[in-house]
């Protein structure tokens, strides 16, 4: 592939340079790019905006997500008052929001953390809501039975039976996160990954665009592994669900 | 509160209220600058004046018309790659081989992740924005559709060899049908995704459409056109769902798998 691919574009000319970067640049690009700032920033300071984006969203959404849907799962009150609006809201998609975060914050940090968070908290609470539904009967009995009750019961039976299903949610919140911050960050930005790719989209340089694209695959890559690593060590009674 | 009286109030209503006493307060109080945040009933009442009013070009039929139609066109092409190319992965191994890691590599991109490439190729327009569709519609099918045709019994598959069945029949009359019900299921997500993907692809790279309608109202800085456009948008991606859904459990129940 990479062969074929060397070939096509630089050896013999089959697609113009234009349109897509041989290896060989692709590689270049990568190594200057290490020290030299492209777009006013280094490319570790670009990967370095994204990541505090996606990290304040992810973290928000989980920290608001996974209790919110605790709660609508264990009391019908609550998941009678909080589901319908829950389930209007999120029909907007993530991205929708960003022309109104950049009304309300301009451009910079706070639009895209808010964005990140609003694409963050639907899987998280959808996943716990239903952990927490699934949640079987008879151990909820029994955990009555030897006297548990309120929160005790949410937090040594409820919670760690659903703590598999929850832990997927958290997972898709991640991978929701940095899709998001790259769609927002094309949108309105002056640094990250995103941005990256705008200016070199501007300029024609589609050895950036790839090389932004490449780096944005490989972390999005490392993060859901990273993830579903630390769920099989916290989670050790029970086997990671199969996407 | 006594719990039968609980159980009988409309509580779903509830954060609704909450929501448009608390934003108009905000507004009202000066908390919040009008200009940034417009009174409740200036939005709805915009979403109503676009219906025939044009903003941004158009007035938002059209344009959720213009949505609409390129949504349905990315999401047919991907649909047409995505279903012959998982069923043909699934059974033809030096496909799966060469197919597989590509995709694999492929797939932590974000559709959106695209839209610089889709513009270098395609320049602002339609076809850029379909392209940057069908980055989204195609994995959730092709995926569902490989492991649908994967999980096909053997005995099915053995059964239609010995009755000596050519190859485009056993695609066609074996393999599809059985792997349907998954198949569609990967539809559901694609056609989610589709959605999701033509919006974002509409903020950056077409000059019509409900997307580029609340980018216009962002650079302008009029909140209550991106409010009502994104109500707008939520409403047929809500559709979107609800007739996918639909549509799969119609399907399932007609083969007499119903999950």
């Amino acid at each position: 592939m990479l062969l074929l691919w060397q070939m096509a574009t630089a050896w013999f000319g089959w697609i113009k340079p234009l349109f897509l970067a041989s290896p060989a640049t692709l590689w270049d690009a990568f190594v200057t790019s290490l020290r030299e700032s492209y777009g006013g920033a280094t490319l570790p300071e670009h990967v370095l905006v994204s990541l505090q984006e996606v990290l304040a969203g992810f973290v928000g959404g989980v920290a608001v997500g996974v209790p919110l849907g605790v709660a609508m799962g264990w009391s019908p009150t609550v998941g009678r008052t909080m589901s319908p609006f829950f389930n209007t809201v999120r029909q907007v998609p993530p991205l929708a929001w960003v022309p109104l975060a950049v009304v309300w914050f301009g451009i910079g940090f706070a639009p895209k953390a808010f964005v990140i968070f609003i694409a963050a908290v639907v899987p998280s609470t959808i996943n716990a809501f239903v952990g927490v539904r699934m949640v079987d009967r008879d151990l909820l009995n029994a955990a009555r039975v030897f006297g548990a009750g309120g929160w005790r019961l949410v937090r040594q039976a409820v919670v760690p039976s659903a703590a598999p299903l929850i832990f997927t949610g958290i997972r898709l919140s991640l991978q929701i996160s940095w899709t998001t911050v790259v769609a927002a960050e094309l949108l309105a930005s002056s640094a990250g990954l995103g941005f990256m790719m705008v200016n070199a989209s501007r300029n024609l340089q589609p050895e950036f665009i790839m090389l932004s694209m490449a780096m944005i695959g490989l972390l999005g890559a490392l993060m859901t592994q990273a993830l579903e690593r630390l769920q099989r060590r916290l989670i050790s009674w029970e086997e990671p669900p199969r996407e | 509160m006594n719990r039968r009286v609980l159980r009988a109030l409309p509580l779903g209503v509830v954060p609704f209220l909450a929501l448009f006493v608390l934003w108009d307060l905000a507004v009202v109080t000066g908390w919040a600058p009008e200009s940034h945040i417009p009174r409740p009933w200036k939005v709805i009442s915009t979403f109503f004046e676009q219906l025939v009013v044009p903003f941004a070009g158009n007035t938002l039929l059209v344009d959720a018309a213009t949505s609409l139609g390129r949504w349905a066109g990315g999401f047919a092409i991907g649909a047409v790659i995505a279903i012959p190319l998982g069923l043909v992965m699934a059974w033809v191994r030096p496909v799966d081989y060469v197919v597989s890691p590509v995709f694999e590599v492929l797939r932590f991109i974000p559709p959106l992740a695209w839209v610089p490439f889709a513009i270098l190729w395609f320049g602002i327009g339609a076809p850029a924005s379909a392209f940057v569709i069908v980055t989204g519609v195609l994995p959730p099918i092709l995926i569902n559709t490989y492991f649908g045709a994967r999980a096909v019994p053997r005995a099915f598959i053995d059964a239609a060899r010995t009755l000596a069945t050519p190859a485009h029949r056993m695609f066609l009359e074996v393999l599809m049908p059985a792997a349907l019900p998954v198949i569609v299921g990967g539809i559901r997500l694609g056609a989610g995704l589709g959605w999701m993907s033509l919006i974002g692809s509409e903020l950056i790279a077409v000059r019509s459409g409900l997307g580029y309608k609340i980018v216009i109202g962002m650079q302008t800085f009029r909140p209550e056109y991106v409010i009502s456009g994104m109500v707008a948008i939520g409403l047929i991606g809500f559709a979107i769902d609800v007739t996918t859904r639909r549509l799969e459990h119609r399907m399932l129940l007609r083969l007499g798998q119903t999950a």
